[in-house]
Parts: C-alpha cells; sequence; structure tokens
C-alpha cells in the first residue's frame, strides 16, 4: 500500500467536488457479508450485486447476491459471467427487486475506483468498494458514475 | 395452390437495467423478428433513443454488450443469424467487469 490515499486518487476517475444525491442503505447483516466475502476471498477481488429498492431519497439494499470473479487476473480485477448477470437481472424481476448496483473488492488497496472501474461502469449503478488488507481491515464506500467520472455516494446503515 | 403465409414468432427480450430507461422502464419487450439480429433491430426501431445503445454506427452491436438466447452466448451459435423460435428468451447482457488493476 502506498503511504496516503491522495496518492491513489486518479482526478480523471473521481470527481471529489460533487456527491451522489442518493444515499446507499443497508444493515448491519449485509455490511458484515460484504466485509465477510471480501476476506474469505483476499488476496483476489470479489464481486456480485447489491438488491432492494429505488426510491427518490434512497436506493436499500436488502440482498446481497455474490457471483464468481471469472476475470483471469482476479488479485487485480474481476469480471462478471454473462449468465450470472441474466441469472442475477431474472432473479431480481421474479422477486420484484431493483438491481441497485454491483459490488467488488480492492486487496491492498483503498476503497476508491480506478480507471478499469470507470472503463465498465454503468451510470444507474452504485458501486460499492470494499478495501481489504492481510490483516482483515475493511473499509466500504459507494460511488456512482456520473459525467463520465465516478463521484462518492453517501451509506447510511440502519 | 394453397400458400402458407409463414407465421413471425413471438420472442420476448430481456432488458437489462442499465439500458431501461430507454424503454420506458419495460423490462421485457416482446419481438416478432425471425431471428435475434432480426428480434434486436426491431426492438432498436420500436425504442429508437434505445438503438444507439444497442448499436455501432456502421450497425453491428456495441461491443460491451453479449447477446444470449436462452442461456446460450449467440456468438457459440449462429450470431445475429440465430433463429429465434417462439417463446425463446432473448437477454441484453452488458460488460460487467473493474477491479484496481494496477
Amino acid at each position: 500500500m502506498k503511504a496516503t490515499i491522495e496518492e491513489y486518487l486518479d482526478l480523471n476517475v473521481v470527481d471529489l467536488k460533487k456527491k451522489e444525491q442518493l444515499e446507499l442503505v443497508y444493515n448491519e447483516a449485509i455490511e458484515a457479508e460484504l466485509i465477510q466475502e471480501a476476506r474469505n476471498g483476499y488476496p483476489y477481488e470479489i464481486a456480485g450485486f447489491l438488491l432492494g429498492k429505488k426510491s427518490e431519497e434512497s436506493e436499500i439494499v436488502s440482498e446481497v447476491y455474490p457471483v464468481n470473479n471469472v476475470a483471469k487476473e482476479q488479485e487485480r480485477k474481476f469480471e462478471i459471467h454473462g449468465l450470472d448477470y441474466l441469472k442475477v437481472e431474472a432473479y431480481a424481476l421474479e422477486n420484484k427487486l431493483d438491481v441497485i448496483g454491483i459490488y467488488h473488492s480492492h486487496p491492498d488497496y483503498p476503497a476508491i475506483p480506478s480507471r478499469h472501474d470507470l472503463e465498465f461502469a454503468q451510470s444507474v449503478f452504485a458501486y460499492a468498494i470494499v478495501s481489504v488488507d492481510g490483516k482483515g481491515s475493511t473499509l466500504i464506500n459507494s460511488w456512482k458514475k456520473s459525467n463520465e467520472k465516478f463521484i462518492q455516494q453517501s451509506i447510511k446503515i440502519k | 395452390m394453397i400458400r402458407h403465409k409463414k407465421s413471425n414468432t413471438m420472442a420476448t427480450i430481456i432488458i437489462p437495467t442499465p439500458l431501461r430507461k430507454f424503454t420506458d422502464n419495460k423490462a421485457k419487450i416482446i419481438t416478432s423478428g425471425n431471428s435475434v439480429g432480426e428480434s434486436i433491430t426491431q426492438l432498436g426501431e420500436l425504442h429508437p433513443d434505445l438503438s444507439k445503445h444497442l448499436f455501432k454506427q456502421c450497425g453491428t452491436l456495441q461491443s460491451f454488450l453479449k447477446i444470449y438466447l436462452g442461456d446460450r452466448d449467440i456468438k457459440s451459435l449462429e450470431n445475429e443469424e440465430t433463429p429465434v423460435k417462439d417463446e425463446d428468451v432473448i437477454s441484453i447482457i452488458p460488460a460487467i467487469a473493474g477491479g484496481k488493476t494496477l
């Protein structure tokens, strides 16, 4: 890890001046699940979907839907198989849930998005990134793509 | 001689969450193309705003999208020429990837 978070920040990727209006809301059990997955997957990246309900004020996550990471270099990349994407959309439709976003871990890297994250980001999704290190320390930040950059989204635990 | 007019097939296209803003938030659209390509083209005609997100200017499908017929990627079938039967389900799937990538 580098000495400070700022050393990882790429201002072509992240716009720190703006903030996402919608809050991402989830309970402690969801938070614990995200953390546990990131720890279990370390030193490889893990990924999955956040399902729940969107309203005009917030995006409330009620379920975590883990999927396999099928990237070739899983210590620094994640990729979700088309069939898994198809399954999660079908599951959400069947259960009247919204696909709110995607979570993935950054082993030994802060919870800030990379250029590679931006390349594939969809503006409709929340991107929750779980930073995890070898000692099990974690931090979760959420981001949304807006005007070709990521802006931070507040997380509320309730 | 009695000629039977070939009836069009009715397939369902599942629209992924990121593209639903171009389909009035509809998740499923019924089309009547005889192939996957015809069905997707018809979808673009029904929802013109969606069209540019589906196709490049040259008319080929955007490279970050995959199309599945049932649970098969059409690349492993006959691509856009893949025939569609009644009640088939076609899914449009965006590439989902990322990572710290140092």
